[in-house]
């Protein structure tokens, strides 16, 4: 079979061995493709966790770059997609470690850096505004925990903190986006209570 | 009471959709030619990498032989033909005491050496060292005749 690689089929989408075999042996067109097919969802993933576009175009080529160094060593022993979302969010945390500020490793600190309520300057609220409303270390924990799937566990080893810390950052940024979305609390919690029933 | 689980997607899902964001067109371009750019400093720094190896190693090549005779000195020819240079000098014959008794030294290290077979490496050091004496001597032989040629 001699699929093609689909731009808006995000990281899971199998690679043909022959593809990689043509990357392994360093040569551009193939690794032409595999951004046809990835450089998307590489793009979409960056944009979610830094937040601004050209921190997220700048971090696509620092990860296109990297993955073409790094190649021969892919084993194949996870699929193209997943090495490369691992590589991608590595890269994300990495940045964010540089710009790291001092209030990064307690929650309520993070917090306070921002303001929190909605505004009357608020603009029309969709998934991607309301994550803007995050300070940059909680936005990437919540996109990864909330949309990438990512558990506490997970996101603990990742930024070197404990799972609670995950857990407090995750929890704290809900209930300031529910407030955003919801000023009223007493609506949000029917909302929710009746979406169960 | 228990407060409610809250979820993102859940929350996202009463809102209008997010725009899709796509990357700008040129970003592969742009990746490709940071990829070349980086292949070419990579080249030209193997290069000076290998030119400067290569001048170490013309170098090493250049200066080995001079090393090597510096080591191959025949310290017993030259020890004779100072001699025979002293010899011919004014004054033969007449060394201070102290020169003397090193020179006798030396000459009997060299004759028990050779009596009991001694290899040329074992021999050589002693050669190099009645080799300098010599100099020497001579050096303070020529610095005693030059008034006398005036």
């Amino acid at each position: 079979m001699n699929a093609a690689l689909e731009p808006t089929a995000g990281f899971d989408q199998p690679v043909e061995a022959a593809i990689l075999a043509r990357a392994q042996r360093g040569d551009m067109q193939a690794f032409a493709e595999l951004y046809r097919g990835f450089g998307r969802a590489c793009f979409q993933l960056a944009l979610r966790l830094l937040g601004q576009r050209q921190a997220a175009e700048d971090l696509v080529q620092e990860v296109f770059l990297k993955m073409i160094d790094s190649i021969d060593k892919y084993r194949g022993d996870a699929p193209f997609g997943a090495w490369l979302k691992r590589m991608t969010v590595n890269a994300c945390i990495d940045q964010l470690r540089r710009l790291r500020h001092r209030a990064d490793g307690d929650p309520e600190a993070l917090f306070a850096q921002t303001a929190s309520g909605a505004t009357d300057a608020t603009p029309r609220l969709d998934a991607w505004t309301l994550l803007g409303h995050l300070p940059p270390r909680a936005r990437a924990i919540v996109a990864l925990h909330e949309l990438e799937g990512y558990t506490h566990a997970e996101l603990a080893q990742l930024f070197g903190q404990s799972e609670s810390y995950s857990k407090s950052i995750v929890s704290r940024a809900l209930k300031r986006l529910h407030a955003l979305v919801e000023p009223n609390p007493s609506a949000a919690t029917e909302r929710v209570c009746a979406s169960r029933n | 009471m228990r407060e409610p689980e809250l979820s993102f997607r859940a929350l996202a899902a009463r809102l209008p959709a997010a725009p899709v964001f796509v990357p700008p067109a040129d970003l592969w371009p742009r990746i490709a030619a940071a990829h070349a750019a980086r292949r070419r400093r990579r080249r030209r720094w193997r290069a000076t990498l290998a030119g400067l190896g290569l001048a170490a190693a013309l170098a090493a090549l250049w200066f080995a032989p001079l090393r090597a005779d510096r080591e191959r000195i025949d310290w017993q020819a030259r020890a004779q033909a100072l001699e025979l240079e002293l010899d011919a000098l004014p004054g033969a014959g007449r060394a201070a005491p102290a020169a003397e008794a090193e020179l006798a030294r030396i000459d009997g290290a060299l004759q028990r050496a050779y009596d009991r077979g001694a290899r040329s490496d074992e021999v050589r050091p002693l050669w190099q060292a009645r080799s300098e004496l010599l100099s020497a001597l001579l050096a303070a032989r020529r610095q005693q005749v030059l008034p006398t040629r005036i």
